[in-house]
């Protein structure tokens, strides 16, 4: 996986008059870790539901490598390599781990529905393969010995690293985490970090959505922030932490 | 003595033949259901399959064979033509959407006297439909279930069904995994509409109307939709109980609607699950074996 | 012009009965979120039981109120036996729709049983007969009894729903459930009572409508529950002025179509128009009256 530069050029979303996203534009390096902050309402979600194709953009346009994304369905835009997991963790708790992250692997299945149906070897082939990969993958976040537990019996910390785990099986290029780390204690938070910075290692591009400041400066290269739909203010952690528009637009929503 | 066996057996062999035919039925709605596809469309492609082909053995003198196919080729084709905008309605609408389908088609059917006879409907159709036919079509339909839910493509549908957004973001494309239940559950309903159309001698649009729809998708719901066997049980359950109960046609429909009722109310897993509780449980625990031992792929 | 008008009043009369069960049946959505494929054979019941009564010799009124009666406690039982324990227990939607179309089968059955799968009617007496002659257009006095009747409920339903004290809670709980039980509005008991209120309203169109055809039989609620469910799609699924506007448009559009196309076509264009709206405006003709949901 080699990461991909996400490039936002004003973008606009609005809802029946109420102005979700004014005018955003910011770009996410190829294997760094972007991090997009702002107070609560300030359009950070509506952003990411943009990029990943949820709603079209009013406006301007979303480009992952100069290439242009903006009109494209969901579903096409996950197999350009773009992965994310989601605010509320949307997985099936019903199954277990490995089904659930098994999921992510569906668009690298090479088996097609004739071989589904014929069950020839390529299809139980394609399934070891993908199935051995998750494994991989289930290994490297740490949660291998859940593999077979039910998701809805699982802590919330645990089934925010299985929803990663899924983002990852997706093979994505760009990996978009919608605030990962909230409602986490600190060890898990740091757990998070480590995490972050492991996919990080392995060339993908993040970009990290949160409400939590110093989590955020603590894992990311560069910080975008966001009031009232519109970018405020980009930086270093360090730059955006003295930046006083930044500490002003903080400062009437004291966050948990 | 003769005389009365024979009509024991040629009930008794209808019969089997009606289960065959609904538990195919059963598996093409059960497509349909498998991502929240509530279809009442079943009557009115059963009545295109049907009428099409019967057209084509009785006037174009076309074989068998062919002329089912071609059943089964038009209701896709009419289920092609109506996906586009009904695909995009959600739940209730979708529903109600497939409902009018049915009733136009049966309109159609009641008024388009030169072609489908109108409200006489048609006799004299051959029987062409043998048993050997509908159990090879009942148990194909049950193998093509089979196979697409122990693969990556039933995990798909499985992710559809319980969070559309989530499997979209997964890179699956609900919108063509939908047109393409959608398209093979009318299929299905073409063909069991022509075979049933060589089945019975007559056909005529009561047939295929609400009625029809209805019952189609009560086969996999009552008999459990979870259950590979579910459709199936299904069907045979609701296709013999009301040759039992012939004694009144009143009372029939009375103690059918009773039980369908109870089992909604008392069985919400359909009939299977009073037998899948040992089943159930142990398909929760031991799922897939990781590569270590690697011998079988996700089987569910 | 005669003509036009006669057609009018003739719309205008099956109309007012088209609105009166639709509006039950969009109660029921607009509140309870779920179609209820039972209705048709609560209008079913209504019209036979109205029907017997009038049949002992009871006065129009009294049928009518028979016909209410039953169809709004049959309504409430449905609920409190078989849509509310399934809403308990959680699951699929599909389950209360596969219920409501067995209830539907098992009333039918009933009514077979108890009153004969034959086709009955009214005893001609002085109404029925009567017509007047205005400039040409003939007008019956079931006609204009049908839609003042059906005017009458109407008028009794908005009352209801405007201002009393169980409108108000009908509507809360039509806007949001969380919200009405954060204001203290018993859903149960709300719940019960909407359900009641459709039955009633399904219970009386079946009366009005087997007395402006002279039809009453078990079979009837099939087709107008087809018609019922046209009309709240023209109207918006849970949108009464809708409902209204919808039925009384429904049966001019029924009329007129019949007097210009084949009548057996003239179901073909209710569903025609069902899947265009359906497919063009989902939320129906008159969405702009609707209340927006919590």
């Amino acid at each position: 996986m080699s990461g991909a530069t996400l490039e936002l050029y004003r973008i606009a979303k609005h809802f029946q008059g109420v102005v979700a996203v004014d005018s955003v534009s910011m770009v996410a390096e190829a294997g760094k870790v972007t991090g997009l902050i702002g107070p609560n309402g300030s359009g950070k979600t509506t952003t990411m539901n943009i990029v990943t194709g949820l709603y079209p953009t009013d406006a301007g346009r979303v480009t992952i490598d100069d290439v242009e994304i903006s009109r494209l369905l969901p579903h096409q835009i996950a197999a350009l390599g773009v992965a994310r997991t989601f605010q509320n963790i949307r997985l099936l708790n019903e199954q277990t781990v490995i089904q659930n992250v098994m999921l992510g692997a569906h668009r690298h299945h090479g088996a097609s529905l004739l071989d589904v149906i014929l069950r020839l070897p390529k299809m139980a082939r394609s399934e070891r393969q993908e199935l051995r990969r998750c494994d991989d993958l289930l290994a490297l976040i740490g949660i291998r010995h859940l593999a077979d537990v039910q998701v809805g019996s699982l802590s919330y910390g645990d089934r925010r690293r299985v929803e990663i785990a899924r983002a990852l099986a997706t093979q994505p290029r760009l990996l978009l985490l919608d605030e990962p780390a909230a409602g986490m204690n600190f060890s898990e938070k740091q757990a998070l970090a480590a995490l972050i910075e492991t996919i990080q290692e392995m060339g993908v591009t993040v970009l990290l959505i949160e409400h939590d400041i110093d989590f955020v400066s603590h894992v990311t290269d560069h910080i975008v922030v966001l009031n009232f739909g519109r970018e405020i203010a980009e930086g270093t952690p360090a730059e955006i932490k003295q930046m006083p528009s930044v500490i002003e637009a903080y400062l009437g929503t004291e966050d948990a | 003595m003769m005389a009365v066996l024979d009509n024991f057996l040629l009930s008794y062999g209808n019969l089997v033949n009606l289960c065959l035919l609904n538990i195919f039925l059963a598996y093409g709605v059960w497509l349909a259901l498998s991502v929240n596809m509530f279809t009442l469309g079943t009557g009115g492609f059963m009545a295109l399959g049907a009428y099409s082909s019967v057209f084509l053995t009785m006037h174009g003198g076309w074989p068998f064979s062919v002329a089912v196919l071609v059943g089964g080729l038009l209701a896709a084709l009419a289920a092609l033509a109506i996906a586009t905008p009904v695909l995009r309605l959600r739940g209730d609408y979708f529903m109600l959407a497939t409902f009018a389908f049915t009733e136009v088609v049966r309109i159609i059917a009641l008024n388009w006297d030169s072609v489908t006879g109108g409200a006489v409907g048609i006799v004299g159709i051959p029987q062409l439909t043998q048993t050997w036919q509908l159990a090879v079509l009942a148990a194909g339909a049950l193998y093509f279930a089979y196979a697409v839910r122990g693969s990556y493509l039933g995990r798909a549908i499985a992710a559809i069904r319980e969070d559309d957004v989530m499997s979209q973001a997964m890179g699956i494309n609900v919108l063509g995994y939908r047109l393409s239940l959608f398209v093979s559950s009318a299929f299905v309903g073409g063909i069991a509409g022509a075979m049933a159309a060589h089945l019975n001698f007559f056909i005529g649009p009561s047939d295929f109307g609400l009625l029809r729809s209805i019952d189609a998708l009560s086969y996999p719901i009552l008999g459990g939709f979870d259950a590979l066997l579910g459709p199936l049980v299904g069907a045979i359950l609701t296709t013999i109980l009301p040759e039992l109960l012939r004694f009144s046609n009143q009372w029939r429909e009375i103690l059918m609607g009773l039980l369908v009722i109870g089992v909604v109310l008392f069985l919400p897993g359909g009939a299977m699950s009073l037998l899948s509780f040992k089943w159930r449980s142990r398909h929760r625990q031991s799922k897939l074996v990781l590569p270590d031992s690697v011998e079988q792929g996700a089987e569910r | 012009m005669a003509a036009l008008f006669q057609q009018i009043v003739n719309g205008l009369s099956i109309g007012s009965i088209y609105a009166v069960f639709a509006i039950g049946c969009t109660l029921i959505f607009g509140v309870l979120n779920i179609i209820n494929l039972a209705q048709g054979a609560f209008l079913m019941v209504g019209a036979c039981i109205g029907l017997e009564v009038a049949l002992a010799g009871f006065p129009v009124p009294v049928a009518l109120f028979a016909a209410i009666l039953s169809g709004g406690i049959l309504g409430a039982l449905s609920e409190v036996l078989m849509f509310q324990p399934l809403r308990k227990r959680g699951g699929h939607r599909w389950m209360g729709l596969v219920a409501s179309l067995a209830l539907a089968r098992v009333l039918v059955g009933t009514a077979q049983e108890v009153f004969g799968t034959q086709v009955r009617g009214y005893p001609p007496n002085a109404i029925t007969g009567l017509t007047w002659e205005i400039a040409g257009v003939r007008i019956q006095a079931i006609q204009v009894l049908i839609i003042v009747a059906a005017v009458l409920l109407m008028l009794l339903l908005a009352f209801t729903l405007k201002r009393t004290s169980i409108g108000r809670a009908i509507r809360t709980v039509a806007f949001s459930e969380t919200v009405a039980q954060i204001v203290g509005v018993h859903v149960g008991r709300t719940n019960l009572i909407t359900f009641f209120i459709a039955g009633a309203l399904a219970g009386a169109a079946g009366l009005l409508f087997g007395m402006l055809f002279n039809v009453v039989s078990p079979f009837m609620g099939d087709s107008a529950l087809v018609k019922g469910l046209t009309v709240i799609i023209l109207g918006g699924l849970g949108n009464i002025p809708g409902a209204v506007a919808g039925g009384f448009l429904l049966g001019l559009i029924e009329v007129f179509s019949a007097g210009y196309v084949s009548s057996s076509f003239r179901d073909a264009i209710g569903f025609g128009l069902i899947f265009l709206i359906l497919l063009v405006k989902p939320t129906g003709l008159f969405s702009g009256f609707e209340e927006r949901r919590a």
